[in-house]
């Protein structure tokens, strides 16, 4: 009988870790900050979630989709994704804002 | 000889070649096609973006009120579970590369339940509302809440449909592709969840 085992192959984690440490911690910020209500946070709150959508989406194009070695399309998506955001935080501070006043 | 050769190809990971122009698909993780699909994915979820956003400045005090209804400590636990299964799905990605079938499998089965468990309380949050009285005709907020979210619900329904597939046949191809599509819906649900649950509120 063959008791010879073949050694377990390893694989670096600790990128793909430190990159779902940052998502989650980025995502409870969010939370947080909804939390909050103040007349700034109105004008400045939506740009604050944008920013943290534009953090999130670039470490998934990053780390867990491996567009490193493809920086044109890293760029496309990235200013795809800040186009939607911007326009959305834009309309929603203008909609709050309207609200308020 | 021989048969050390043919090993060593195996373990082999795949050569990524300086691509003659920034644009070129081949250094393209997966199937181009997958990536001409999330570029269209992104803009489809984002025209209805906008649409929603759109229309908060027709009816600011209906997406006011709506808003009081929505769970946002539940899409936020849903949130950072589709992010771990995210985590699982690039995990088993890495172990695909060095040929370890058992534990891409065990990766993408951690990846699959959780997706699962996504559904669940996505479905969840539907029954509270419905029975709220809250549903796609109840006003513009909710027709595009159902919608969009709806929409990314049969995503991720889809989405374990190609892990499944990919854990049958976990070549380094195969994962690299129904990954991409299953991060996609991960990066969709990221752009969605702020938008919908934090952004308008106090925010």
């Amino acid at each position: 009988m063959d008791t010879n085992k073949t050694p377990s192959k390893s694989i670096q984690m600790n990128d793909l870790l430190k990159a779902w440490v940052v998502l989650v911690a980025l995502t409870l910020l969010g939370y947080g900050l909804s939390l909050f209500s103040s007349e700034l946070l109105v004008y400045v709150g939506p740009l604050i979630i944008a920013a943290l959508i534009l953090f999130k989406a670039r470490i998934i194009l990053t780390r867990y989709l491996g567009l490193t070695r493809c920086p044109a399309w890293l760029s496309m998506l990235t200013s795809m994704i800040f186009t939607l955001t911007m326009i959305c935080a834009a309309l929603l501070t203008y909609g709050s804002a309207a609200l308020t006043q | 000889m021989d048969e050390a050769c043919q090993k060593e190809n195996e373990t082999a990971e795949r050569v990524y070649h300086q691509p003659v122009s920034p644009w070129a698909l081949e250094n393209l993780p997966g199937d181009p096609m997958m990536w001409i699909l999330i570029v269209s994915e992104i803009l489809v979820f984002g025209g209805a973006l906008w649409a929603f956003a759109g229309n908060e400045l027709l009816n600011p005090e209906i997406y006011r009120e709506a808003r009081t209804h929505l769970n946002v400590p539940l899409a936020t636990l849903n949130t950072i579970i589709l992010l771990t299964s995210g985590l699982f799905a690039a995990i088993a990605v890495r172990f695909a590369k060095i040929k370890e079938i058992v534990k891409t499998r065990l990766a993408l089965l951690g990846a699959g339940s959780l997706g699962v468990v996504f559904i669940a309380l996505k479905i969840f949050e539907y029954k509270e509302k419905l029975a709220l009285g809250l549903n796609v005709e109840t006003n513009t907020f909710y027709t595009l809440y159902y919608l969009v979210t709806g929409f990314h619900l049969a995503h991720v329904i889809f989405g374990l449909i190609i892990l499944s597939i990919i854990a049958l046949w976990p070549t380094e191809d195969n994962m690299e592709s129904g990954t991409a599509f299953w991060h996609m819906v991960d990066l969709i649900w990221v752009i969605i969840f702020p938008i919908f649950y934090l952004m308008g509120q106090g925010l």
